[in-house]
């Protein structure tokens, strides 16, 4: 399970956050995609919408269960992964590539600082 | 609990899951790939976390007819027939499969969950009839083969030529072969020695046409084929009227539960067991409550996404006089619509008679 990328920041519930300055991209790790299963439907949050941190922002609908994704962070969606409309599998094949779920604002840096780095994430879900 | 086939699942990497207390493979590779692998070619299923019961003696035949909803006189020596055990208020114990090994002995193959509930309850409906009661969940295991090729693939690894009816089994070395199932496909149930479980199954692997598929495909492709799941669409609150199981009865006995299930069918039951698919998108899931306009009329005791219609599938109990083939539902604000069950069909039916 040591495959969670280094530059990345983690949540306890399972989301990972690219940090690019003033804004961030947001997806799901790959133990969360491997406990779903096959992802089958991505319910994509919406455009200039705020989420609170902690706040529901998408729902992976898998065969026999579904997930909901929180917001790692305060923030303002700016961009959704369209891609996933018709292919959810890629939050699958590549949870840290082309399965990205979201590019967001940050709109509180404070929050940044209780993201967990990789290792302190994996020591979590081993 | 594991099965002899734990190593395996591991070395190929499955997703182990607690079922029942059991450590069983939810999948190994993708649900859906093995789910429509299973319908192309054939696939493994390890099912030894299902409860086998041997029922012998001289009380054995009175006993299960007691006791089940089976027709047990009719039931002959090399076949096997689905059927209920019900309480005395007509609710499902369970649902089983009973054998016909020999003139006295039977195979009675129950649920995972309910096998210590079945033994407790059996035993003690058991004192007036002459009969042992043996549980061998452990020391026979049962592989599934399941799909269109699984008559090939076992033919062609055993050598032999296994031409026998549906719910009908042979006697191979010391299994038992079946030819029964939980999916829209052909298929087999292969009871063996638990110590000889790994070896037949990797012998099975190394045809190219057989891969191991886990739990996950096993219960989307039941519920293609709409076939019930104890704990989910049948338990003790529910009767086999409103379970649609009325063809799984045989009403020229006496049975257990016959009395109260008199009274059901002659005042007739509110809610009925239906299917129904997604008209967009949307997945029902287990406990969703079912609208129409509004108006609470049924819940979902199963749902997933289908792999071959690639589309939302479930069924629950609705309210009977909402039930109607195409009526328009309201699942968690998506639409969905009643449809008969099976979902889909399958190299089943050509053997089936």
């Amino acid at each position: 399970m040591a495959n969670n990328p280094k530059d990345l920041k983690y949540t306890k519930d399972h989301e990972w956050v690219k940090i690019e300055g003033e804004y961030a991209i947001i997806g799901i790790t790959d133990y969360a995609q491997s406990q779903l299963g096959d992802i089958v439907y991505v319910e994509l949050p919406k455009v200039n919408q705020k989420y609170n941190k902690g706040e529901t922002i998408s729902t992976l609908e898998a065969v026999k269960t579904a997930a909901d994704v929180y917001a790692p962070i305060t923030c303002e969606v700016i961009e959704v992964n369209e891609i996933l409309k018709e292919h959810p599998e890629k939050v699958n094949q590549e949870p840290y590539g082309a399965g990205w779920i979201a590019k967001v604002k940050i709109l509180n840096k404070n929050e940044l600082n209780e993201l967990l780095n990789a290792e302190k994430y994996e020591n979590l879900i081993q | 609990m594991e099965t002899p086939l734990i190593q395996l699942h591991k070395k190929l990497n499955a997703k182990i899951v607690d079922f029942h207390n059991w450590k069983m493979p939810l999948y190994y590779d993708s649900i859906i790939n093995e789910h429509l692998w299973t319908k192309e070619n054939a696939s493994i299923f390890d099912v030894s976390h299902m409860g086998r019961i041997l029922i012998n003696g001289k009380g054995s035949i009175d006993f299960l007819n007691y006791i089940t909803t089976i027709d047990i006189l009719n039931l002959q020596i090399g076949s096997a027939k689905y059927g209920l055990i019900l309480n005395e208020n007509a609710g499902i114990v369970d649902d089983l499969v009973v054998y016909r090994i020999d003139e006295l002995g039977f195979l009675l193959v129950v649920n995972a969950g309910t096998r210590n509930k079945d033994l407790e309850h059996i035993r003690r409906h058991s004192e007036e009839f002459d009969i042992k009661i043996e549980d061998i969940t452990f020391n026979i295991s049962q592989i599934a083969i399941q799909g269109p090729k699984s008559k090939s693939v076992l033919e062609e690894v055993l050598g032999i030529s296994i031409d026998i009816p549906y719910y009908c089994f042979v006697k191979h070395d010391d299994m038992i072969i079946s030819r029964t199932g939980y999916t829209t496909e052909d298929g087999f149930e292969v009871y063996i020695n638990s110590d000889r479980a790994l070896e037949f199954t990797e012998n099975l692997l190394k045809n190219p046409n057989i891969k191991m598929a886990g739990l996950g495909a096993r219960n989307t492709l039941r519920l293609e084929a709409g076939y019930c799941l104890y704990g989910n669409d049948i338990d003790e609150n529910i009767n086999p009227i409103s379970a649609r199981l009325r063809w799984t009865i045989y009403l020229d006995k006496n049975f257990l539960g016959k009395e109260r299930l008199l009274k059901i069918i002659e005042n007739g039951v509110n809610y009925v067991r239906v299917g129904f698919i997604a008209i967009d998108r949307g997945i029902p899931r287990e406990k969703d409550d079912i609208y129409i306009n509004e108006k609470k009329v049924g819940y979902v005791t199963s749902g997933a996404f289908s792999p071959t219609l690639k589309k939302g599938i479930g069924m629950g109990y609705m309210l009977k006089e909402y039930s109607k083939l195409d009526t328009e539902i309201l699942i968690n604000g998506n639409k969905f619509k009643v449809v008969r069950l099976p979902f889909v069909e399958g190299s089943l039916k050509n053997i089936k008679k």
